[in-house]
């Protein structure tokens, strides 16, 4: 129990049961108010009615965030009901999809198509209002890339393009002192300690960080940056590359 | 002599637009038989227009090359479909694919519309899918084949183009996590950041001034043109599709300007540990103090303008 969100309001959304109970009681007990969205609608009630019995203050969205319309009104419904938004998490969960190369549009349409819209839509609508505020903070939690270890190309997918439009949200949101940072985690727990860390403390807007976070560790991604280069002011042609890429932009190596 | 692409079989899409003419061009000059595909759409993706397509087949096939014009839009599962029947219809198979296509629908996050979101991830990301889809099957009896997708710098974000940050991120997830699975069958798959002075990038911003004085060549001068060209990075992206560049895969290489260079994959740079469970104190502590300190702007995450 802490003070830390006192007077704060929290806006919590995803289908991932375990992350939306750690994070709504973690800020819950820390004094804010919560919002808690997801579609399983007796799971959440149950929950929300037990960090009411705890002497926190929750309640329940119903909405389908695939849905503009949905996505907007679940941001008046957090207004409506305690007068602001300060903290947006959202947690995003990825069906494993196997390989795109095995499964058909309609299943990508299924899996990755959903989730994109779902991120795009509600932070579209807590943006805006939180641009009005002139305050918040976003963090997109994505539940468990192992980056570079056996993910499924769906996951891979849907990772890179939460960290980009992370990112670009991040920038469009730093005159208006909002701040967007994503974690990547497949601790329940502890995704839910990092992001509200990242509330309460961090982070200067404009410069959004992507946090890999498990059991015991916390650790930081580097942002892809140029590592080596071959130049010319002429412009390459195809058997110059063909003797200086081997040579000098890979460093003659055997690539994995 | 040989040449480099002589007997492959090559789809551009975007191939009649500032950069992806300029790869179907260099594609062909390297003995590629090319399928160049263009909607011909207007800079949002509005519209429809022969033109762009037939244009660079035209500059192809007078300059001795082989090429045929394809308007499907890759956007659709049907129009990719039908642009890769094109290639092994016309052609008879199908090396090497460029994803090149490309529409912007820029807006700051919290004013976007749906149908442009929808729109742009529509395009780069379900456009490669789509294709990639349709040309792996094929590529895998042949045993060979050279995928690239046309992403983004913006992919690290920038400034009004959630929309668009997000599918060239998702490309760079399609070349990451099919590199290891597509390498069983020599097909290579790699992510590209091109960059040009094209219909696409308005006119000279500061940040592109900046880039082209830093290769020593005032912006004024006429030289300024040449350092932002589009045909600078066809010979890069010619080179990663021949049969030499087998090893480079489920890489993002950046193809704009005088140099090439190759990117650095997303790794961890510091990590903190404890063996009992954390607490708030323990990250006012581990977060606040050491996670980030010495690591340069650039790599935690700074801000990045050029696109
Ligand atoms: N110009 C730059 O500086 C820059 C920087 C980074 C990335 N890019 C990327 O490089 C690629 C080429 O960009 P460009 O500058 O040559 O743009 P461009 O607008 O000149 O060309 C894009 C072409 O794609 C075509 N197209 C659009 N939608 C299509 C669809 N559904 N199916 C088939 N064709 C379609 C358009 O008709 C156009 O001819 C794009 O993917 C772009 O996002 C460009």
């Amino acid at each position: 129990m802490g003070d830390r969100f006192r007077g704060k309001v929290a806006l919590v959304t995803g289908e991932d049961h375990d992350l939306i109970k750690e994070i709504s009681t973690l800020f819950a007990s820390e004094g804010a108010a919560i919002v808690a969205n997801c579609s399983h609608s007796e799971w959440v009630e149950r929950m929300v009615s037990e960090i009411n019995a705890v002497d926190g203050v929750a309640k329940v969205g119903h909405f389908d965030l695939t849905s503009m319309a949905d996505a907007e009104s679940l941001l008046n419904f957090t207004v409506d009901s305690f007068g602001k938004v300060d903290v947006f998490v959202s947690g995003i969960e990825i069906r494993d999809g196997g390989s795109v190369l095995d499964s058909v549009p309609e299943k990508w349409d299924e899996i990755i198509r959903p989730v994109m819209k779902n991120v795009f839509a509600t932070t579209k609508y807590v943006s805006a209002h939180m641009r009005t505020q002139n305050s918040g903070q976003i963090v997109n939690i994505i539940r468990d890339k192992k980056i570079h270890h056996d993910i499924s190309v769906t996951n891979s997918i849907i990772t890179e393009a939460i960290i980009g439009f992370t990112r670009t949200t991040a920038l469009d949101m730093e005159k208006y002192g909002v701040g967007c940072n994503a974690v990547i985690s497949d601790h329940a727990r502890n995704a839910a300690l990092v992001s509200a860390y990242i509330c309460s403390n961090l982070v200067t807007p404009g410069i959004s960080s992507i946090f890999r976070v498990d059991e015991q560790e916390v650790s930081l991604y580097s942002v892809p940056a140029i590592e080596r280069g071959i130049y010319s002011s002429d412009i390459f042609s195809v058997d110059e590359l063909n003797y200086l890429v081997p040579k000098y932009l890979f460093d003659g190596e055997e690539l994995s | 002599m040989k040449k480099s692409l002589e007997g492959r079989v090559a789809i551009v899409t975007g191939g009649g637009g500032g950069i992806g003419g300029e790869v179907s061009k260099w594609l062909a000059k390297e003995g590629a038989a090319v399928v160049v595909n263009d909607v011909g759409s207007d800079l949002s993706g509005g519209g429809f227009s022969s033109t762009p397509a037939d244009g660079i087949v035209s500059e192809i096939i007078g300059s001795g090359g082989d090429a045929v014009a394809n308007y499907d839009s890759v956007a659709q599962p049907d129009g990719a479909k039908r642009i890769v029947n094109a290639a092994m219809s016309m052609f008879g198979r199908l090396d090497i694919v460029c994803h090149a296509a490309g529409i912007v629908r820029d807006r700051m996050v919290f004013n976007m519309l749906e149908e442009e979101w929808d729109d742009v991830i529509n395009v780069h990301l379900y456009g490669a899918l789509n294709i990639v889809a349709e040309a792996v099957p094929i590529m895998k009896s042949q045993s060979y084949g050279r995928i690239i997708l046309f992403s983004s710098v913006s992919a690290l974000g920038n400034l009004g183009q959630c929309n668009y940050s997000a599918a060239k991120g998702g490309q760079i997830g399609i070349v990451q996590g099919l590199a290891d699975e597509l390498k069983v069958d020599n097909i290579t798959i790699n992510a590209v950041f091109p960059g040009a002075d094209t219909r696409m990038t308005e006119g000279m911003s500061s940040t592109a001034r900046a880039y082209i004085e830093q290769w020593g060549v005032s912006a004024e001068s006429s030289d300024a043109q040449g350092i932002r060209s589009s045909v600078r990075n066809a010979p890069k992206v010619a080179y990663l599709c021949t049969e030499a560049a087998a090893n480079i895969t489920g890489q993002v290489i950046g193809v704009f300007g005088p140099p090439m260079t190759v990117y650095s994959q997303r790794v961890l740079m510091r990590k903190l540990y404890k063996s009992n469970a954390w607490q708030f104190d323990d990250l006012d502590f581990a977060i606040g103090s050491s996670l980030n300190r010495n690591i340069p702007e650039s790599r935690l995450g700074g801000k990045y303008e050029q696109r």
